[in-house]
């Protein structure tokens, strides 16, 4: 089987409860980028992703799936890339062509809580700029990442 | 490079499970492409399931087919897909993407998957499912076992079990 090339970029791992996590100075040099994050949040939370400090949350549309274990919706909006809940959660996050700039990014993202929810969400950033650095927080902007979090950022080499 | 091949399993006799033992924990994540069909004589077996450490308790899942229905389970193993029977197109197998991150860590243990079929059959049917697994065990995963449930996995069924390590480029920044 075909074998994607991860190369590790950084890792935050929670010292403490934190409101944001950011990744800067992000290279162009690979194909797509892939973010792990894997832990709990203070309250249940939608999570949002966004490229080089743009925080308007119109610039990212999006459609996703859900289920709570005994039914399955669909929906889309704006700027709800994750969902993150105070019992064990991860999310694995795909940005497709981050660096190009003749294109509007694309990120899948799958997500779960285990105990009540899983998803999937399909992101675009409608935004041609390539992206260069990244911040991951709760889209209300009110909760926090808990202490021991962590939150992983590779590179895929096509 | 982060993204490893730690083993492959391709089976050249058919077997009712297929099992990693000895992982390493000098990785940060595991993930695992698997190509599974049975021998049973059904279109789709759903008996089938997953353990890690030999444990048998403390599992839990929950799931969404065909992004229509939604399903959740406990108990002493995971169900991991809907998988290929006899009856389905021949040479057709089941596709399933399976990450765990944080495997070696001393929390409670997680795990992300896709699963699909796609036999271009009404007969056969076709299916996408998304899912989640717990196991509220905090040990480190060293083994995991994936078990066909009713009949053998056939033969060519194949498993690439790869070890993912996080780390630093030295150029990225991050705050905190």
């Amino acid at each position: 089987m075909p074998t994607p090339t991860y190369r590790p970029l950084a890792t935050v791992t929670l010292g403490s409860s934190t409101s944001a996590v950011t990744f800067s100075s992000i290279p162009g040099t690979y194909r797509d980028l892939i973010l792990v994050l894997d832990g709990t949040a203070s309250v249940g939370i939608n999570g949002s992703v966004y490229f080089n400090s743009d925080t308007t949350a119109a610039n990212y549309p999006y459609l996703r799936m859900t289920g709570n274990g005994s039914t399955a919706s669909s929906n889309s909006g704006n700027n709800i890339w994750f969902d993150f809940q105070t019992s064990k959660s991860m999310a694995v996050i795909q940005i497709m062509d981050y660096s190009a700039t003749d294109k509007h990014k694309t990120s899948l993202s799958r997500w779960n809580n285990p105990a009540s929810v899983i998803g999937a969400t399909a992101i675009r950033w409608t935004n041609t700029a390539a992206v260069t650095s990244l911040q991951v927080k709760d889209t209300n902007n009110s909760a926090t990442f808990a202490s021991g979090s962590t939150f992983s950022l590779y590179g895929v080499i096509a | 490079m982060s993204m490893t091949l730690i083993e492959t399993k391709t089976l050249a006799s058919a077997t009712t499970a297929i099992e990693f033992t000895s992982i390493p924990s000098t990785f940060t994540d595991l993930s695992l492409k698997m190509l599974l069909r049975s021998d049973s004589n059904t279109f789709f077996t759903d008996n089938n399931n997953f353990t890690v450490n030999g444990t048998t308790s403390g599992y839990s899942m929950i799931g969404i087919f065909n992004g229509a229905n939604s399903f959740n389970a406990s108990g002493s193993s995971i169900k991991f897909s809907l998988l290929q029977g006899a009856q389905t197109t021949s040479n057709s197998f089941t596709a399933v993407d399976f990450y765990i991150p944080n495997y070696s860590g001393s929390t409670n243990k997680t795990f992300g998957w896709q699963s699909s079929t796609e036999t271009q059959t009404t007969t056969d049917g076709y299916y996408i499912m998304l899912m989640a697994g717990l196991l509220t065990n905090t040990a480190p995963i060293s083994s995991i076992r994936f078990n066909s449930g009713a009949g053998n996995f056939v033969v060519g069924s194949t498993i690439s079990l790869y070890g993912i390590t996080k780390g630093s480029d030295g150029i990225v920044t991050t705050s905190p």
